[in-house]
């Protein structure tokens, strides 16, 4: 093992940098294929549900504690407004949401046990400085019948942007993705 | 004599209602008079003649209003006479108690030998004496009908009265009087609880809010949240505000430097409040139990807090059951109420989508998510389980 010795006196050993090579080897093939796996993941979203900019105008955060989620837990999000406009959204918030099927590399569609109420009573979400008017709690339950064992859930809400003279065309979105702890 | 219960708080609540009636039928009328406003004119026959009918409308909806309105303030008036009237009975008991107090202090020395002799443990002394053959035993001589109830000993008639004296004492003026006197009164609180004791039976409702008369019991359940402004939270400073870019240079990072100190240093400390911060909003559910099931018909909801409350959903999680062992979520609902209570206020809030929702033969668990209007608001939810029987437990509070 070669060595140096310093003026302190103290010695000091040199390792050689093969050593680190296969940890670092390692290291970012893990990185690497869990970049690609999400990446997959992104990529059958984005083909499934084409949306603009989505978690940008609003956006969704897990209250419900995410070592808690399983394929049968209700799950309870916040829905945030983060834009300087009113959003309305309808009574069920417009919500979807999606199983992944691993082998398949698919999305698909599951659907919601949550009855809101009442029905046709737009919900809406005030701009981002009216704290907590511009916020609000989301419930869902999904019914995984038809994904029994998909990993991940994509929970997306959509609404629409508010004038003075109601809603407008223009649609905004946000969705989450969520770990199923088995 | 027919006795009057009279509970000033739901006097107080109907007060509210009538109030909010009132207001509604305000509106009515304004509405009522802008929907005649804008009637056309054809040929100068029906505009204005509209428009009178709907000026008439706004009157007399408002004179109704104000009547109404006039209602709730004698409402509250009266309200707030019985609770004149309570709190002077209150007084009074209180009076009497000292006094009996006074009595009983003064009465101690006398009386506590013959407390004592009440409290004698006669029946095991007569055992005793048997035992030891000093007393004859009961029954024949040759010892037969032992099974029989012992006689009692010459002297125990006057032990019995003693102990019939305080019984009829205790049951005319209050339990506590005797252990007062035999020194057990603190060891149960009984000191204060005296007045409770004999004001609680005038403290009775009319009927609760949302109760219905052919249900076979009314009932609720009560939980508290607590709510709070932070008293931690400092102006933010933005240093990624253009007037800050503009500036640049090393101020900015060092505003960027205090505005991550500040905002770790009052989260912390803003947490730590909110943890001991005791309950401030009550809120009551109610619900009716029917032979065959229960309705659910809303909550009050008191704001004791210094901050508004939003008091945003409600969810009902309706349950069934397979056998008894193997019970399911028959079907969940999320309703959206959105109300503000003001501090101090008292709110009722109908479950109008749950008004012919009935529960038959099912539990429900019932979960209310509200939030304090404040710089930094966190979100709340309890909940409670309630069975058609009537039964009803709190669930963990949390998500």
């Amino acid at each position: 093992m070669p060595q140096i010795s310093i003026a302190s006196g103290k010695v000091a050993k040199l390792r050689p940098g093969y050593k680190y090579f296969g940890l670092v080897v390692i290291l970012s093939l893990c990185v690497l294929s869990l970049v690609s796996c999400q990446h997959e993941r992104d990529v059958a979203f984005a083909s499934l549900i084409p949306v603009n900019h989505p978690n940008k105008e609003v956006a969704l955060s897990l209250l419900t504690n995410p070592d808690n989620i399983h394929p049968d837990s209700k799950i309870h999000l916040l829905l945030e407004n983060r834009s300087q406009n009113y959003i309305s959204f309808p009574t069920d918030f417009g919500l979807r949401i999606f199983a992944y099927l691993d082998e398949e590399m698919v999305w698909v569609e599951v659907e919601n046990s949550i009855t809101y109420l009442p029905p046709d009573k737009p919900s809406l979400l005030s701009s981002k400085g009216e704290v907590p008017f511009n916020q609000t709690v989301v419930l869902v339950w999904p019914v995984m019948i038809n994904a029994v064992d998909a990993a991940y859930l994509r929970i997306m809400v959509s609404g629409n942007i508010l004038n003075e003279n109601g809603p407008t065309d223009q649609q905004v979105a946000a969705f989450i993705e969520v770990e199923l702890k088995p | 004599m027919a006795r009057i219960r009279v509970d000033p708080d739901n006097l107080r609540l109907a007060s509210q209602q009538l109030l909010s009636i009132a207001d509604r039928l305000r509106a009515l009328g304004s509405e009522a008079y802008q929907i005649t406003l804008d009637a056309p004119s054809y040929e100068g026959q029906f505009g204005p003649k509209a428009r009178a009918m709907g000026m008439e409308a706004e009157a007399r909806l408002r004179s109704q209003a104000d009547r109404i309105a006039a209602l709730s303030e004698e409402l509250k008036a009266r309200a707030a006479a019985f609770e004149a009237v309570d709190l002077e009975v209150l007084a009074s008991f209180e009076r009497l108690t000292q006094l009996l107090r006074g009595w009983i202090e003064q009465a101690k020395p006398i009386l506590t030998p013959y407390t004592q002799i009440a409290l004698f443990p006669w029946q095991k002394v007569d055992r005793h004496l048997r035992l030891g053959y000093l007393i004859e035993e009961p029954g024949d001589e040759n010892g037969e009908g032992e099974e029989e109830e012992w006689s009692s000993p010459w002297w125990a008639p006057m032990i019995i009265g003693a102990e019939k004296v305080w019984s009829a004492f205790d049951a005319s003026v209050g339990e506590p009087i005797r252990d007062l006197l035999t020194g057990r009164a603190e060891d149960k609180g009984l000191e204060t609880d005296l007045t409770e004791v004999r004001i609680c039976p005038l403290i009775t409702t009319i009927g609760l809010p949302f109760s219905d008369v052919e249900a076979k019991e009314n009932k609720w359940i009560s939980g508290h949240m607590a709510f709070g402004s932070p008293p931690f939270s400092i102006p933010a400073i933005d240093p990624n505000s253009p007037e800050m870019k503009l500036k640049g240079g090393s101020p900015v990072w060092w505003l960027q430097v205090v505005d991550l100190a500040n905002t770790l240093l009052s989260d912390h400390a803003t947490a730590n409040y909110m943890e001991n911060l005791e309950a401030n909003v009550d809120f009551k559910l109610y619900y009716s139990t029917y032979d065959d099931g229960m309705r659910i018909p809303g909550l009050t909801v008191t704001n004791n807090s210094e901050v508004p409350v939003l008091v945003a959903r409600v969810e009902i999680h309706e349950w069934d059951r397979l056998s008894d062992e193997i019970r399911f979520v028959r079907q969940s609902h999320y309703i959206e109420l959105e109300k503000v209570i003001r501090p101090g206020e008292l709110e009722l809030i109908y479950l109008e989508s749950l008004e012919d929702h009935f529960f038959a033969d099912a539990r429900a668990d019932v979960y209310i998510i509200a939030i304090g209007v404040t710089s930094n608001p966190q979100w709340g939810r309890i909940g409670w389980s309630i069975d058609p029987d009537g039964s009803a437990i709190s669930l963990s509070p949390g998500w």
